[in-house]
C-alpha cells in the first residue's frame, strides 16, 4: 500500500511532488517561495511568480534523479542568487514590487534559529562539528522530564532534543517552528526580548568572551590586528580603516566605563569582549547575506 | 530614478512601507477595520469596534471547583439528599457516581443583587453587586487535558493558538517593555504548554510563564533582564553597535526591518531596568499587601501572584493568567475545598477592590473559573467528579453587568436549563468585550482562515453593560 503511495507521489505524470520540494528549497535560499503557500499548491493556495521557472526546476529537479545537492548547487550558481542585497541604486519598477515577489535584489533574511546558535558557536571557534549520535540516550517512548543538553552542548543546533514542553528557549525566541504543529515556514519577528538576549544570554556572552580570550593571547596581533581578525570571524568580511578606528576607540573608552573592581590595564580582555559581543549583535551577523 | 529618490519624494517615507512589509513578513492579514500600529507584531492596535475592556486578568482554578459548593446554590440536593438522580447521567461520564450530595457549605444572599454565595467564598461574596455570574457554562471536555485545552485554545483535539495568543495577536500590547501575554504559574501537565502557545500564529504572541514549575518560584521574572548586568558598559557597547548598523543601513538602502531591530536594542536597554521593577513589591503600601493578604501565610502566594497580576495590567501587559491548584477533589471534598477557597478568597476580593480603586477595574476585565465543575452526586464518600455539563464562571470589571446572574441549571446543578454558554460563546463573548468581533481576528494557515471560536461561537450580549 505505502509502495503504491510513493509510486503515485513520484509518477512521472505527477509533478506536484517534484513542483513542492523545489519550491521549499527556492523557499530556503530565498525566504520566500515561488509559490508563497509552501504548504498549499490547492485552490485555496497562491499561484507561482514564476510558474514556468517552477515546472523547469521541478523537471530539472527529476532529471537528477531527484538529488537535493545538485538542486542547491543549480540554485546558488544562478545570477538571481548571486544578486546584492543593496537596494540603494535599485530602479524603481513600474509597475511597483514592494515585496520584491520577481527578485530584482536579493532578499537578506535573519538567520534561523538553529543557523544563530550554529554561528556564534562557529565564530568563537566551539563548534563540535562532528556528525552522528545522539545527545540524549532517552529510550523510546520514555518521559523526557527535563532537557539537560541544549545549555551545555557544542553541537551542531541539528542535534539538540525537542522537548515540545519544553523547547530551548534560545530556539523558541528565534522563531523556531512549534513542534506541534506542521509548518511550512516560519514567522521571523523583531522583537526587544531578541535583543536582550544578545546583551545578556550566556550562549552569546560565552561567545565573545570565548572568541576575545583566543585573540587577547595572540602575541602577534595588536590591537588592530585583534579587531580585523573579529571582523573576519563574525562579519566574514575585512574591516574598514574607519571600521578599525572606531573599534579602537571603543577599546579606549570602554574599560573606563565598567563597573568593576579590575585594575584599569586588567579590564583589556573584557573590553575585547565587549567589543566581540557587539559585533555578534549586529545586523550585519543576523541578516544575511 | 533610484529607490532611494523615489522614497524621498513620497511623502509617505517609511511608515506604510514599514507597515506592509512587517505585515506582511508575519504573514499576518491585517485586521479588518482594525488600523495596524508601526512598530512591530505587539504594537498596540484598535480593535474591531470601541473595546469595553482594554486587559484581562483570567483566574484560572486549575482542577476544576464545584460550583454546587460555590456560586450555584442548589437547596434541592439537601431537600432530596441521598437519593439518587432521577434522570439519566451522561452516556460519557469521567467515573461512576452514587446519589445526590448537598452542600457541606451554607449559602448566603450578598449585596443589593442579593446573589447566593457559599461560605467557601466570603470575601468575594461580599463583592456579589461587581460580579457577573454565568452559571450556565458547559462544553469542555471530561477530563483535565481536554478540559484546560478546550478552555484555554478552543480545541481539545487540535493544537490551536491560545486565547492570550489570539488577543495579542488581534491587539498587540500597551507597554512594549513587557511581554503581551504573561502566565503566572501555569501548569505544566494537562496540556502544558499548549495552553500558552501561539501554534500557528507567530512565535511573539505565546504567553511568558512566570513562576510555578516553569521557573525560580518566588523570584518571578523574565528571562535575559541580566541581574547584575554592567549598565555603563552596556550603554557603551549600544552606541558603538548603533555606529556599526546605521553604516550598514546606509550599504544595505533603507530597511523597516532592519530598523526596527536597531530600535529593539534600546527597548531591551530599557527593559533592564523597567520589567524587574514590576516584580518588585517593595513599594505597595502596607495596606495594600494587607488586602491581597500577605500577612498571612495561608494567602500570601496568591495573594502575592494577584499583586502581580495588577501590576502587569496596569502597565499595560494585555492578558495575564494566574493559575491556582488544585481543586480536583474526587474525595476530601470538604477539607480541600475548604483549603483551596481559603487561599484565594481574600486575595481575589483584595484584587477587585484594588482595581476599582485605582480606577482600573471598569477596563479591566477579571475573569475566575475551572476547566469544568463537579457532579451534584458524590463520588466515594466526601467527593465530587468532574462535570463539564454545568458549571459556573464569574466575571468582574470591563464592561459586564456588575451585581448580574445568567444562565441557571437545573434544580440539581446538573444539566443546564436556560441559557446556556458554550465555552465558544464564553470566548466569543470575552472577544466581544475587547472590541474583537470573533467572526473577523482570524488566521490564514494551511489553507484556510482559523479563529479561537473555530467555527463556532455567539457573543452573550445579554452579560454587557
Amino acid at each position: 500500500m505505502f509502495l503504491e503511495l510513493a509510486r503515485w507521489l513520484t509518477a512521472p505524470e505527477n509533478p506536484l511532488t517534484a513542483r513542492v520540494i523545489v519550491n521549499r528549497i527556492w523557499q530556503a535560499h530565498f525566504g520566500t517561495g515561488l509559490v508563497r503557500t509552501a504548504d498549499n499548491f490547492g485552490l485555496r493556495g497562491e499561484t507561482p511568480s514564476h510558474p514556468e521557472l517552477l515546472d523547469w526546476l521541478a523537471n530539472e529537479f527529476i532529471r537528477s534523479a531527484w538529488n537535493v545537492k545538485t538542486l542547491h548547487q543549480l540554485i546558488v550558481t544562478t545570477a538571481v542568487y548571486q544578486q546584492s542585497s543593496s537596494t540603494v541604486d535599485l530602479v524603481v519598477t513600474s509597475p511597483p514590487d514592494p515585496e520584491n515577489r520577481y527578485l530584482a535584489y536579493f532578499p537578506h533574511q535573519r538567520m534561523e534559529a538553529e543557523m544563530i546558535r550554529d554561528a556564534l558557536l562557529a565564530a568563537s571557534d566551539r563548534l563540535d562539528r562532528g556528525l552522528g549520535g545522539s545527545l540524549p540516550n532517552w529510550k523510546n517512548n520514555e518521559y523526557a522530564p527535563a532537557d539537560e543538553f541544549s545549555e551545555k552542548s557544542t553541537r551542531r543546533t541539528l542535534y539538540l532534543p525537542i522537548v515540545r514542553d519544553r523547547v530551548f528557549d534560545a530556539l523558541t525566541l528565534f522563531d523556531f517552528a512549534n513542534p506541534s504543529v506542521c509548518s511550512a515556514r516560519r514567522t521571523p519577528t523583531v522583537v526587544s526580548h531578541q535583543a536582550l538576549f544578545f546583551l545578556n544570554s550566556p550562549l552569546v556572552r560565552d561567545a565573545a568572551a570565548a572568541l576575545a580570550h583566543r585573540l587577547h593571547f595572540r602575541p602577534d596581533l595588536d590591537d588592530s590586528g585583534r579587531i580585523r581578525d573579529a571582523y573576519q570571524r563574525i562579519l566574514n568580511r575585512p574591516a574598514s580603516p574607519t571600521e578599525v578606528d572606531q573599534a579602537l576607540h571603543f577599546l579606549a573608552i570602554c574599560p573606563t566605563q565598567m563597573t568593576t573592581s579590575l585594575p584599569l590595564p586588567e579590564r583589556n580582555i573584557d573590553a575585547l569582549s565587549a567589543f566581540c559581543q557587539t559585533l555578534f549583535a549586529a545586523n550585519e551577523f543576523i541578516y544575511r547575506p | 530614478m533610484t529607490r532611494r529618490q523615489a522614497l524621498r519624494q513620497a511623502a509617505v517615507g517609511f511608515g506604510s512601507l514599514a507597515l506592509a512589509d512587517l505585515l506582511t513578513r508575519a504573514g499576518v492579514t491585517p485586521i479588518g477595520g482594525g488600523i495596524p500600529g508601526i512598530g512591530g507584531p505587539l504594537a498596540a492596535r484598535c480593535p474591531h469596534f470601541p473595546a469595553r475592556a482594554q486587559r484581562i486578568i483570567f483566574l484560572f482554578m486549575h482542577g476544576g471547583p464545584s460550583h454546587v459548593d460555590t456560586f450555584d446554590h442548589k437547596p434541592a440536593l439537601r431537600r432530596d439528599a441521598g437519593k439518587p438522580l432521577p434522570f439519566d447521567k451522561p452516556r460519557i461520564q469521567f467515573a461512576k457516581t452514587g446519589n445526590l450530595r448537598p452542600s457541606p457549605w451554607e449559602f448566603r444572599p450578598y449585596g443589593q443583587c442579593g446573589a447566593w454565595v457559599s461560605d467557601l467564598f466570603p470575601h468575594v461574596g461580599s463583592l456579589a453587586d461587581e460580579l457577573c455570574i454565568i452559571k450556565s457554562v458547559h462544553g469542555t471536555n471530561e477530563a483535565h487535558g481536554g478540559a484546560l485545552l478546550k478552555l484555554h485554545t478552543g480545541s481539545d483535539t487540535f493544537v490551536r493558538p491560545s486565547m492570550g495568543s489570539w488577543i495579542s495577536y488581534g491587539l498587540g500590547t500597551e507597554n512594549q517593555n513587557l511581554p503581551s501575554f504573561i502566565t503566572i504559574n501555569p501548569t505544566l501537565g494537562h496540556g502544558g504548554v499548549g495552553n500558552w502557545s501561539s501554534a500557528f500564529l507567530p512565535a511573539t504572541h505565546q504567553g511568558t510563564p512566570i513562576g510555578g514549575s516553569q521557573g525560580k518560584k518566588d523570584h518571578a521574572s523574565i528571562a535575559y533582564l541580566g541581574e547584575g548586568a554592567d549598565h555603563a558598559q552596556q550603554r557603551a557597547q549600544l552606541d558603538l553597535l548603533a555606529e556599526i548598523n546605521r553604516s550598514h543601513l546606509i550599504e544595505t538602502g533603507p530597511d523597516p526591518e532592519l530598523e526596527a531591530r536597531i530600535q529593539s536594542f534600546e527597548l531591551a536597554f530599557k527593559m533592564q531596568t523597567e520589567a524587574p521593577q514590576v516584580f518588585d513589591l517593595s513599594g505597595e503600601t502596607p495596606a495594600t499587601r494587607q488586602l491581597y493578604g500577605l500577612d498571612d501565610p495561608k494567602t500570601e502566594t496568591f495573594g502575592r501572584q494577584c499583586l502581580q497580576a495588577r501590576r502587569l495590567s496596569e502597565r499595560g501587559v494585555r492578558f495575564v493568567q494566574v493559575t491556582h491548584g488544585y481543586w480536583d477533589q474526587h474525595e476530601k471534598l470538604t477539607e480541600d475545598h475548604g483549603r483551596l477557597a481559603h487561599e484565594v478568597d481574600r486575595p481575589i476580593a483584595g484584587l477587585i477592590r484594588d482595581l476599582k480603586s485605582r480606577g482600573l477595574l471598569e477596563d479591566t476585565l477579571v475573569w475566575w473559573g475551572g476547566e469544568f465543575g463537579r457532579t451534584p452526586t458524590v463520588q466515594g464518600t466526601d467527593g465530587r467528579d468532574h462535570h463539564p455539563h454545568a458549571f459556573t464562571m464569574w466575571l468582574a470589571g470591563g464592561g459586564v453587568k456588575p451585581g448580574f446572574s445568567y444562565g441557571k441549571t437545573d434544580e440539581y446543578g446538573f444539566y443546564l436549563a436556560e441559557e446556556k454558554v458554550h465555552i465558544h460563546d464564553f470566548h466569543a463573548t470575552l472577544l466581544y468585550l475587547l472590541g474583537l468581533e470573533h467572526e473577523r481576528l482570524t488566521y490564514r494557515f494551511g489553507g484556510r482562515d482559523f479563529r479561537l471560536t473555530d467555527v463556532d461561537g455567539n457573543v452573550v450580549r445579554e452579560i454587557v453593560s
